[in-house]
Protein backbone atom coordinates (compact mmCIF):
# COMPACT_ATOMS: atom_id res chain seq x y z
CA UNK A 1 0.00 0.00 0.00
CA UNK A 2 1.24 3.49 -0.80
CA UNK A 3 2.30 5.42 2.29
CA UNK A 4 2.11 9.16 1.88
CA UNK A 5 4.98 11.27 3.16
CA UNK A 6 4.65 15.05 3.09
CA UNK A 7 8.15 15.42 1.64
CA UNK A 8 7.64 12.84 -1.08
CA UNK A 9 8.94 14.48 -4.26
CA UNK A 10 6.62 12.45 -6.49
CA UNK A 11 3.63 13.12 -4.34
CA UNK A 12 0.44 13.65 -6.33
CA UNK A 13 -2.02 16.15 -4.75
CA UNK A 14 -4.98 14.17 -6.14
CA UNK A 15 -3.69 11.07 -4.39
CA UNK A 16 -3.46 12.96 -1.13
CA UNK A 17 -7.05 14.11 -1.51
CA UNK A 18 -8.09 10.53 -2.26
CA UNK A 19 -6.39 9.26 0.90
CA UNK A 20 -8.10 11.94 3.00
CA UNK A 21 -11.42 11.05 1.44
CA UNK A 22 -10.90 7.36 2.10
CA UNK A 23 -10.66 8.05 5.83
CA UNK A 24 -13.84 10.12 5.67
CA UNK A 25 -15.60 7.34 3.73
CA UNK A 26 -14.68 4.75 6.37
CA UNK A 27 -16.30 6.98 8.96
CA UNK A 28 -19.42 7.40 6.81
CA UNK A 29 -19.63 3.66 6.17
CA UNK A 30 -19.66 3.00 9.91
CA UNK A 31 -22.41 5.58 10.37
CA UNK A 32 -24.54 4.03 7.59
CA UNK A 33 -24.21 0.56 9.10
CA UNK A 34 -25.30 1.87 12.50
CA UNK A 35 -28.31 3.62 10.97
CA UNK A 36 -29.33 0.48 9.06
CA UNK A 37 -29.15 -1.58 12.23
CA UNK A 38 -31.31 0.95 14.07
CA UNK A 39 -33.86 0.94 11.24
CA UNK A 40 -34.00 -2.87 11.24
CA UNK A 41 -34.69 -2.87 14.98
CA UNK A 42 -37.42 -0.27 14.56
CA UNK A 43 -39.10 -2.29 11.86
CA UNK A 44 -38.98 -5.49 13.89
CA UNK A 45 -42.52 -4.85 15.20
CA UNK A 46 -43.91 -4.70 11.68
CA UNK A 47 -46.76 -7.21 11.13
CA UNK A 48 -47.86 -7.62 7.50
CA UNK A 49 -51.01 -9.50 8.66
CA UNK A 50 -52.29 -6.64 10.80
CA UNK A 51 -55.89 -5.94 9.65
CA UNK A 52 -56.69 -2.81 7.60
CA UNK A 53 -59.89 -0.83 7.03
CA UNK A 54 -61.56 -2.31 3.91
CA UNK A 55 -61.56 -0.40 0.62
CA UNK A 56 -64.45 2.09 -0.01
CA UNK A 57 -64.84 2.75 3.72
CA UNK A 58 -63.75 5.93 5.49
CA UNK A 59 -60.05 5.54 6.20
CA UNK A 60 -59.83 2.65 3.70
CA UNK A 61 -56.40 1.06 3.68
CA UNK A 62 -55.40 2.33 7.14
CA UNK A 63 -54.02 -0.13 9.66
CA UNK A 64 -56.51 -1.18 12.35
CA UNK A 65 -55.32 -1.33 15.94
CA UNK A 66 -56.42 -3.67 18.73
CA UNK A 67 -60.22 -3.76 19.09
CA UNK A 68 -60.81 -2.86 15.46
CA UNK A 69 -60.09 0.88 15.94
CA UNK A 70 -58.42 2.69 13.07
CA UNK A 71 -54.92 3.74 14.07
CA UNK A 72 -55.45 7.17 12.55
CA UNK A 73 -58.36 9.19 13.98
CA UNK A 74 -61.44 9.50 11.73
CA UNK A 75 -61.15 13.28 11.87
CA UNK A 76 -57.67 13.14 10.36
CA UNK A 77 -57.24 15.59 7.54
CA UNK A 78 -54.11 15.94 5.50
CA UNK A 79 -52.38 19.28 6.04
CA UNK A 80 -53.01 21.81 3.35
CA UNK A 81 -50.11 23.94 2.20
CA UNK A 82 -50.36 27.64 1.60
CA UNK A 83 -49.74 28.63 -2.00
CA UNK A 84 -46.03 29.34 -2.41
CA UNK A 85 -43.33 29.23 -5.01
CA UNK A 86 -43.47 26.10 -7.16
CA UNK A 87 -42.01 22.94 -5.70
CA UNK A 88 -40.87 19.76 -7.31
CA UNK A 89 -42.64 16.47 -6.59
CA UNK A 90 -40.79 14.24 -4.10
CA UNK A 91 -37.78 12.55 -5.60
CA UNK A 92 -38.21 8.80 -6.20
CA UNK A 93 -35.86 5.94 -6.91
CA UNK A 94 -35.05 5.96 -10.61
CA UNK A 95 -35.62 9.72 -11.05
CA UNK A 96 -32.66 11.61 -12.48
CA UNK A 97 -30.35 13.15 -9.85
CA UNK A 98 -31.48 16.57 -8.71
CA UNK A 99 -28.10 17.96 -7.77
CA UNK A 100 -25.55 17.78 -10.54
CA UNK A 101 -22.27 19.62 -10.55
CA UNK A 102 -19.94 20.59 -13.32
CA UNK A 103 -16.22 20.63 -12.48
CA UNK A 104 -14.75 24.03 -13.27
CA UNK A 105 -11.78 24.53 -15.53
CA UNK A 106 -9.13 26.09 -13.24
CA UNK A 107 -8.76 29.84 -13.70
CA UNK A 108 -6.40 32.50 -12.44
CA UNK A 109 -7.30 33.14 -8.82
CA UNK A 110 -8.49 29.62 -8.11
CA UNK A 111 -6.91 28.11 -4.99
CA UNK A 112 -6.36 31.69 -3.81
CA UNK A 113 -8.44 31.08 -0.71
CA UNK A 114 -7.61 29.38 2.55
CA UNK A 115 -7.70 25.57 2.78
CA UNK A 116 -11.13 24.09 2.21
CA UNK A 117 -12.74 23.36 5.53
CA UNK A 118 -14.60 20.15 6.34
CA UNK A 119 -18.06 19.96 4.76
CA UNK A 120 -20.91 21.07 7.00
CA UNK A 121 -22.99 18.45 8.82
CA UNK A 122 -26.11 17.33 6.96
CA UNK A 123 -28.78 15.75 9.20
CA UNK A 124 -30.66 12.90 7.51
CA UNK A 125 -33.91 14.03 9.13
CA UNK A 126 -35.15 17.56 8.48
CA UNK A 127 -34.54 19.93 11.41
CA UNK A 128 -37.84 20.98 12.99
CA UNK A 129 -37.66 24.71 12.26
CA UNK A 130 -37.58 26.31 8.81
CA UNK A 131 -34.72 28.53 9.96
CA UNK A 132 -32.58 25.53 10.87
CA UNK A 133 -33.42 23.80 7.60
CA UNK A 134 -32.43 26.77 5.48
CA UNK A 135 -29.28 27.16 7.58
CA UNK A 136 -28.22 23.63 6.66
CA UNK A 137 -28.98 24.31 3.00
CA UNK A 138 -27.12 27.65 2.95
CA UNK A 139 -24.03 26.06 4.48
CA UNK A 140 -24.18 23.11 2.11
CA UNK A 141 -24.56 25.31 -0.98
CA UNK A 142 -21.79 27.66 0.18
CA UNK A 143 -19.42 24.77 0.85
CA UNK A 144 -20.17 23.21 -2.55
CA UNK A 145 -19.47 26.49 -4.31
CA UNK A 146 -16.19 26.93 -2.43
CA UNK A 147 -15.16 23.34 -3.15
CA UNK A 148 -15.83 23.77 -6.86
CA UNK A 149 -14.06 27.14 -6.96
CA UNK A 150 -11.03 25.60 -5.25
CA UNK A 151 -10.98 22.69 -7.70
CA UNK A 152 -12.02 19.95 -5.24
CA UNK A 153 -14.52 18.39 -7.62
CA UNK A 154 -14.10 14.90 -6.17
CA UNK A 155 -14.96 16.13 -2.69
CA UNK A 156 -17.85 18.09 -4.14
CA UNK A 157 -19.23 14.96 -5.80
CA UNK A 158 -18.90 12.99 -2.56
CA UNK A 159 -20.69 15.74 -0.69
CA UNK A 160 -23.52 15.62 -3.23
CA UNK A 161 -23.78 11.92 -2.32
CA UNK A 162 -24.18 12.91 1.33
CA UNK A 163 -26.89 15.43 0.37
CA UNK A 164 -28.71 12.74 -1.60
CA UNK A 165 -28.91 10.73 1.62
CA UNK A 166 -30.99 13.53 3.15
CA UNK A 167 -34.28 13.15 1.27
CA UNK A 168 -35.72 16.33 2.78
CA UNK A 169 -33.01 18.33 1.01
CA UNK A 170 -33.44 16.58 -2.32
CA UNK A 171 -37.25 16.86 -2.23
CA UNK A 172 -37.49 20.53 -1.31
CA UNK A 173 -34.14 22.28 -1.37
CA UNK A 174 -32.23 20.82 -4.31
CA UNK A 175 -33.50 23.66 -6.58
CA UNK A 176 -32.08 26.18 -4.09
CA UNK A 177 -28.67 24.58 -4.39
CA UNK A 178 -28.78 24.20 -8.16
CA UNK A 179 -29.86 27.83 -8.63
CA UNK A 180 -27.05 28.94 -6.29
CA UNK A 181 -24.43 27.14 -8.36
CA UNK A 182 -25.59 28.62 -11.66
CA UNK A 183 -23.09 30.81 -13.50
CA UNK A 184 -23.79 34.53 -13.98
CA UNK A 185 -26.31 35.59 -16.64
CA UNK A 186 -26.97 38.74 -18.64
CA UNK A 187 -29.34 41.38 -17.33
CA UNK A 188 -31.79 40.61 -20.17
CA UNK A 189 -31.83 36.92 -19.19
CA UNK A 190 -32.42 37.70 -15.51
CA UNK A 191 -35.20 40.17 -16.36
CA UNK A 192 -36.90 37.82 -18.83
CA UNK A 193 -36.95 35.04 -16.22
CA UNK A 194 -39.14 37.11 -13.88
CA UNK A 195 -42.29 35.93 -15.69
CA UNK A 196 -41.44 32.25 -15.14
CA UNK A 197 -41.69 31.12 -11.53
CA UNK A 198 -39.00 28.60 -10.71
CA UNK A 199 -38.34 26.66 -7.54
CA UNK A 200 -35.33 27.87 -5.57
CA UNK A 201 -35.44 31.38 -7.03
CA UNK A 202 -36.94 34.74 -6.05
CA UNK A 203 -37.83 37.94 -7.83
CA UNK A 204 -35.21 40.43 -6.69
CA UNK A 205 -35.50 44.23 -6.84
CA UNK A 206 -32.33 45.81 -8.20
CA UNK A 207 -33.20 48.99 -6.31
CA UNK A 208 -34.26 47.75 -2.88
CA UNK A 209 -38.04 47.61 -2.66
CA UNK A 210 -38.81 48.74 0.90
CA UNK A 211 -36.08 51.38 1.05
CA UNK A 212 -37.21 52.83 -2.30
CA UNK A 213 -40.85 52.95 -1.17
CA UNK A 214 -39.83 54.68 2.07
CA UNK A 215 -37.88 57.24 0.04
CA UNK A 216 -41.02 58.03 -1.96
CA UNK A 217 -40.18 56.45 -5.32
CA UNK A 218 -43.37 55.54 -7.24
CA UNK A 219 -44.50 51.88 -7.38
CA UNK A 220 -44.23 51.97 -11.22
CA UNK A 221 -40.47 52.37 -10.85
CA UNK A 222 -40.03 49.93 -7.97
CA UNK A 223 -42.14 47.20 -9.56
CA UNK A 224 -41.23 48.09 -13.14
CA UNK A 225 -39.77 45.37 -15.37
CA UNK A 226 -36.40 47.13 -15.51
CA UNK A 227 -36.04 46.86 -11.72
CA UNK A 228 -36.93 43.18 -11.44
CA UNK A 229 -34.72 40.13 -11.96
CA UNK A 230 -35.15 36.48 -11.07
CA UNK A 231 -32.18 35.13 -9.10
CA UNK A 232 -31.25 32.27 -6.81
CA UNK A 233 -33.09 32.56 -3.51
CA UNK A 234 -29.90 31.92 -1.54
CA UNK A 235 -28.10 34.68 -3.48
CA UNK A 236 -31.10 36.93 -2.86
CA UNK A 237 -30.65 36.37 0.88
CA UNK A 238 -26.91 36.97 0.65
CA UNK A 239 -27.40 40.27 -1.16
CA UNK A 240 -30.06 41.32 1.38
CA UNK A 241 -27.55 40.49 4.13
CA UNK A 242 -24.87 42.56 2.41
CA UNK A 243 -27.22 45.57 2.29
CA UNK A 244 -27.56 45.37 6.08
CA UNK A 245 -23.87 45.10 7.03
CA UNK A 246 -21.76 48.20 7.70
CA UNK A 247 -18.61 48.48 5.66
CA UNK A 248 -15.68 50.74 5.11
CA UNK A 249 -16.47 51.88 1.57
CA UNK A 250 -19.65 53.50 2.85
CA UNK A 251 -17.93 55.22 5.76
CA UNK A 252 -18.97 52.58 8.29
CA UNK A 253 -22.61 52.68 7.19
CA UNK A 254 -24.50 49.78 5.70
CA UNK A 255 -25.22 50.11 1.96
CA UNK A 256 -28.88 50.52 2.92
CA UNK A 257 -28.01 53.38 5.27
CA UNK A 258 -25.65 54.95 2.75
CA UNK A 259 -28.27 54.90 -0.03
CA UNK A 260 -31.03 56.35 2.14
CA UNK A 261 -30.77 59.85 0.67
CA UNK A 262 -29.46 58.86 -2.77
CA UNK A 263 -31.27 59.18 -6.09
CA UNK A 264 -32.61 56.31 -8.19
CA UNK A 265 -29.57 56.17 -10.49
CA UNK A 266 -27.14 55.75 -7.59
CA UNK A 267 -29.31 53.06 -5.99
CA UNK A 268 -29.51 51.28 -9.33
CA UNK A 269 -25.75 51.47 -9.84
CA UNK A 270 -25.09 49.91 -6.44
CA UNK A 271 -27.82 47.31 -6.98
CA UNK A 272 -26.35 46.20 -10.31
CA UNK A 273 -22.82 46.17 -8.91
CA UNK A 274 -24.01 43.95 -6.04
CA UNK A 275 -25.47 41.50 -8.56
CA UNK A 276 -22.19 41.40 -10.48
CA UNK A 277 -20.00 40.95 -7.44
CA UNK A 278 -22.28 38.24 -6.01
CA UNK A 279 -21.82 36.22 -9.18
CA UNK A 280 -25.38 36.60 -10.45
CA UNK A 281 -24.98 39.13 -13.25
CA UNK A 282 -22.33 39.01 -15.96
CA UNK A 283 -20.00 42.02 -15.73
CA UNK B 1 -14.33 46.53 23.97
CA UNK B 2 -13.80 49.62 26.11
CA UNK B 3 -11.36 52.27 24.93
CA UNK B 4 -9.59 52.25 28.29
CA UNK B 5 -8.86 48.55 27.90
CA UNK B 6 -7.64 49.02 24.33
CA UNK B 7 -5.29 51.77 25.49
CA UNK B 8 -3.62 49.34 27.84
CA UNK B 9 -3.16 46.53 25.33
CA UNK B 10 0.12 45.82 23.58
CA UNK B 11 0.23 45.77 19.80
CA UNK B 12 0.40 41.99 19.54
CA UNK B 13 -2.56 41.70 21.90
CA UNK B 14 -4.55 44.05 19.71
CA UNK B 15 -3.65 41.97 16.65
CA UNK B 16 -4.79 38.80 18.43
CA UNK B 17 -8.05 40.43 19.50
CA UNK B 18 -8.53 41.68 15.94
CA UNK B 19 -8.15 38.16 14.57
CA UNK B 20 -10.58 36.76 17.14
CA UNK B 21 -13.18 39.34 16.14
CA UNK B 22 -12.79 38.32 12.48
CA UNK B 23 -13.34 34.67 13.39
CA UNK B 24 -16.48 35.56 15.34
CA UNK B 25 -17.70 37.68 12.42
CA UNK B 26 -17.18 34.73 10.07
CA UNK B 27 -19.29 32.51 12.35
CA UNK B 28 -21.95 35.20 12.72
CA UNK B 29 -22.28 35.42 8.93
CA UNK B 30 -22.34 31.64 8.67
CA UNK B 31 -25.17 31.55 11.22
CA UNK B 32 -27.01 34.42 9.50
CA UNK B 33 -26.69 36.61 12.63
CA UNK B 34 -26.34 40.04 11.01
CA UNK B 35 -26.82 42.08 14.19
CA UNK B 36 -24.08 40.11 15.96
CA UNK B 37 -21.80 40.70 12.96
CA UNK B 38 -22.56 44.42 13.14
CA UNK B 39 -21.74 44.63 16.86
CA UNK B 40 -18.43 42.93 16.16
CA UNK B 41 -17.81 45.39 13.33
CA UNK B 42 -17.90 48.23 15.86
CA UNK B 43 -15.37 46.39 18.04
CA UNK B 44 -13.14 45.84 15.02
CA UNK B 45 -13.29 49.54 14.15
CA UNK B 46 -12.39 50.46 17.73
CA UNK B 47 -9.19 48.41 17.51
CA UNK B 48 -8.32 49.95 14.15
CA UNK B 49 -8.82 53.46 15.58
CA UNK B 50 -6.65 52.62 18.59
CA UNK B 51 -3.84 51.32 16.37
CA UNK B 52 -4.12 54.27 14.00
CA UNK B 53 -3.84 56.72 16.90
CA UNK B 54 -0.60 55.21 18.19
CA UNK B 55 2.74 56.74 17.14
CA UNK B 56 3.68 55.66 13.63
CA UNK B 57 0.23 54.24 12.90
CA UNK B 58 0.41 50.64 14.11
CA UNK B 59 -2.19 49.33 11.65
CA UNK B 60 0.71 48.02 9.57
CA UNK B 61 1.05 45.29 12.24
CA UNK B 62 -2.20 43.82 10.96
CA UNK B 63 -0.36 42.72 7.81
CA UNK B 64 0.72 39.61 9.73
CA UNK B 65 -2.87 38.46 9.33
CA UNK B 66 -2.69 38.44 5.51
CA UNK B 67 -2.05 34.70 5.53
CA UNK B 68 -4.53 33.86 8.28
CA UNK B 69 -6.61 30.76 7.50
CA UNK B 70 -9.93 32.48 8.19
CA UNK B 71 -11.20 34.45 5.20
CA UNK B 72 -12.97 37.16 7.22
CA UNK B 73 -9.76 37.85 9.17
CA UNK B 74 -7.88 38.24 5.88
CA UNK B 75 -10.56 40.52 4.47
CA UNK B 76 -10.55 42.70 7.59
CA UNK B 77 -6.74 42.90 7.64
CA UNK B 78 -6.58 43.85 3.95
CA UNK B 79 -9.20 46.56 4.38
CA UNK B 80 -7.65 47.97 7.54
CA UNK B 81 -4.21 48.30 5.95
CA UNK B 82 -5.30 49.92 2.66
CA UNK B 83 -4.27 53.33 3.98
CA UNK B 84 -0.83 52.25 5.22
CA UNK B 85 0.14 49.57 2.68
CA UNK B 86 -2.09 50.22 -0.35
CA UNK B 87 -0.45 47.87 -2.86
CA UNK B 88 -0.20 44.63 -0.83
CA UNK B 89 -3.59 45.32 0.74
CA UNK B 90 -5.20 45.73 -2.66
CA UNK B 91 -3.49 42.59 -3.95
CA UNK B 92 -4.97 40.64 -1.07
CA UNK B 93 -8.44 42.05 -1.75
CA UNK B 94 -8.06 40.97 -5.38
CA UNK B 95 -7.02 37.48 -4.26
CA UNK B 96 -10.02 37.20 -1.95
CA UNK B 97 -12.37 38.36 -4.70
CA UNK B 98 -10.83 35.96 -7.22
CA UNK B 99 -11.20 33.05 -4.79
CA UNK B 100 -15.00 33.38 -5.04
CA UNK B 101 -15.27 32.48 -1.35
CA UNK B 102 -18.77 33.56 -0.31
CA UNK B 103 -19.58 35.95 1.23
CA UNK B 104 -16.14 37.49 1.88
CA UNK B 105 -15.25 37.40 -1.83
CA UNK B 106 -18.37 39.44 -2.61
CA UNK B 107 -17.44 42.03 0.02
CA UNK B 108 -13.93 42.24 -1.39
CA UNK B 109 -15.36 42.73 -4.88
CA UNK B 110 -17.60 45.59 -3.79
CA UNK B 111 -14.66 47.18 -1.95
CA UNK B 112 -12.47 47.02 -5.05
CA UNK B 113 -15.24 48.62 -7.12
CA UNK B 114 -15.53 51.44 -4.60
CA UNK B 115 -11.75 51.95 -4.67
CA UNK B 116 -11.75 52.02 -8.47
CA UNK B 117 -14.59 54.50 -8.85
CA UNK B 118 -13.11 56.73 -6.13
CA UNK B 119 -16.06 56.52 -3.73
CA UNK B 120 -13.84 54.79 -1.15
CA UNK B 121 -10.73 56.64 -0.04
CA UNK B 122 -9.02 54.72 2.77
CA UNK B 123 -7.88 56.91 5.66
Amino acid sequence: MYRWRSNDPVFDPDLRELLEIRAALAELSFLVKTLRLREAVRKANFNPHQPRVPRNNPGGGQWVGPGGIAVLPVAFRPRTRRPRSPQLPPWQEGDPPRITITPRVPEIGDNGGPPLEEPPPVPRAAPPSAQDRTQVVKRAAGWLLRALRAGFSLRARLFVGVLEGAKWIIDVYSPYIMAYLEPPKTLAELQAAVKTPEAGTDVHHIVEQTAAAEAGFPPEMIEGPENLVRISRLKHWEISGWYQRPNEEYGGLSPRGFLKDKNWAERQRVGLEALVKHGVLKP
Amino acid sequence: MKKRILNEMRTNELVDAYAQIGILQYSALDDGKISKYNRLYDEKRAIEEEMKARPGDERRALMVLYGYPNMQVRLNAATATLAVAPEPARRLLEEIYASGWPPQAYDAGMRLSALDDGTFKPK
